[in-house]
């Protein structure tokens, strides 16, 4: 009579308590008398069924489920090779400096820090923040074109005053940056944004005007976590946390600590905005 | 004898000992070779250039023919004129549809050469393909190790966080 193997040895796995006795039930055929692993091709496993459960059960759990994987993995849609690891290793700093400057947004330039070290070695170097700085400002002033915060039909009751903005541009260019990064405006780009405004441009939406009247930074700028817009002559107070992030020295140039850096920033959008706030 | 003002051609040397004859006008684009050719007068013998094989040579050769009639930016418009714009002219861009380790191996000839357009196509490049990707995704698409430790990371998110929406 069988014991429908609840009494026997887990038959597959070497770990007894692997095994439920629903299983057991499952199989009524199962030989109560272990068969003896001795000269098995599998002695690490403690067989104690028939050969026809052997056999069913490799059947499942062999070469039904492999071979389902293995379709599966046959259909699976082929992933481009993963780049070689030394790759990124190769590009010297100064190709990093060179690419990483031209990201757009601050968010996206500073975002690359925490990609690993190597990366961050060239981010914090204060060349680099100053190029990026450089060419951000400029692309972020023709933003400011594009998204209206610049002439146009809104403005249409206000006094226009193209000299007050380009010099108003010129001046904080110069005053941010104390050296390198000021008045990075050329002024055929001031003359030609003169030269647009004069023409009329349309302004898309309020918002500037809005965020202008509205004043201590209620943009979605989050200008609040450095305190109000100041006005214009009126320097941003310094952030308290000193930067501990620091490097050995890159490409070019030194160190530059990332609130000395997020001051610059934070002061150039300011500026910009500050400057559309005399104008209007 | 041809003095170096009417060589025609000059022959090109790849790392892997291919010789490629291009004309002279054309292997000029690279300011490297362009120098040597200056200094050197007449070049009969193939120039080696040790740092790039045959394929990049050829593909850094097929990019300076398209462009041969550029003008040569002068020196002092290089930063501002260069870098103001990620925007990569049609043909460039299809010039570099290649897969990353083509990219970077042009970018690496292109700055051995001193072929500053060609540089800047390649990091433009690279640029625009990191440009709106978070930490991670950069690091996966470029299969770069995270050395930092968790608190690193974490420190750096902190000081950072101001930029986040900017």
């Amino acid at each position: 009579m069988s014991n429908w193997g609840l009494n026997s040895a887990p038959r597959y796995s070497t770990r007894p308590q692997d095994v439920t006795t629903s299983e057991y039930h499952c199989r009524p055929d199962a030989s109560p008398t272990p068969l003896s692993s001795k000269g098995s091709v599998y002695p690490h496993l403690t067989v104690t069924d028939t050969p026809t459960n052997l056999l069913a059960h490799f059947l499942d759990n062999f070469l039904v489920h492999n071979w389902t994987a293995h379709v599966a993995k046959l259909h699976e849609p082929k992933q481009p090779k993963p780049p070689s690891k030394i790759l990124m290793e190769r590009v010297p700093l100064e190709i990093l400096h060179d690419i990483f400057i031209l990201m757009d947004r601050p968010s996206e330039f500073l975002a690359l820090l925490l990609v690993n070290k190597r990366f961050r070695s060239v981010i914090t170097t204060e060349y680099t923040r100053n190029c990026f700085y450089q060419r951000w400002r400029a692309g972020g002033c023709k933003r400011f074109d594009r998204e209206g915060y610049l002439g146009g039909s809104e403005r249409a009751g206000l006094k226009m005053d193209p000299g007050n903005e380009g010099s108003g541009i010129l001046d904080s260019g110069a005053r941010m940056a104390g050296s390198t990064v000021g008045g990075c405006l050329q002024s055929s780009e001031v003359e030609s944004r003169l030269k647009r405004r004069a023409d009329g441009d349309s302004l898309a939406d309020g918002r500037a005007a809005k965020r202008l009247r509205n004043g201590s930074g209620a943009s979605s700028t989050g200008y609040s976590k450095v305190g109000p817009i100041p006005s214009e002559g009126e320097e941003l107070a310094k952030p308290s946390v000193r930067c501990s992030v620091h490097t050995q020295n890159t490409t070019k140039g030194k160190l530059c600590t990332t609130d000395d850096w997020r001051n610059q920033l934070l002061t150039a959008q300011v500026n910009m905005e500050g400057t559309h706030k005399i104008t209007l | 004898m041809a003095t170096p003002s009417t060589q025609a051609t000059v022959k090109l040397q790849s790392n892997d000992n291919v010789v490629i004859e291009v004309e002279r006008a054309i292997a000029e684009r690279s300011v490297l070779i362009k120098n040597m050719l200056e200094d050197c007068g007449e070049v009969t013998d193939a120039i080696p250039i040790s740092n790039v094989n045959e394929s990049i040579l050829r593909k850094v050769i097929e990019w300076c023919e398209h462009h041969k009639n550029d003008p040569v930016a002068a020196e002092n418009e290089n930063d501002d004129s260069r870098k103001k714009t990620t925007d990569i002219d049609e043909w460039d861009q299809k010039f570099m549809n290649v897969d990353q380790e083509m990219l970077f191996e042009i970018i690496l000839a292109a700055n051995f050469l001193d072929i500053k357009p060609l540089l800047d196509t390649g990091c433009k490049t690279v640029a625009n393909m990191i440009k709106g990707k978070s930490p991670e995704e950069i690091r996966k698409l470029f299969n770069i190790q995270n050395d930092f430790t968790p608190e690193e990371e974490e420190q750096i998110r902190r000081e950072n966080e101001w930029a986040e929406d900017r």
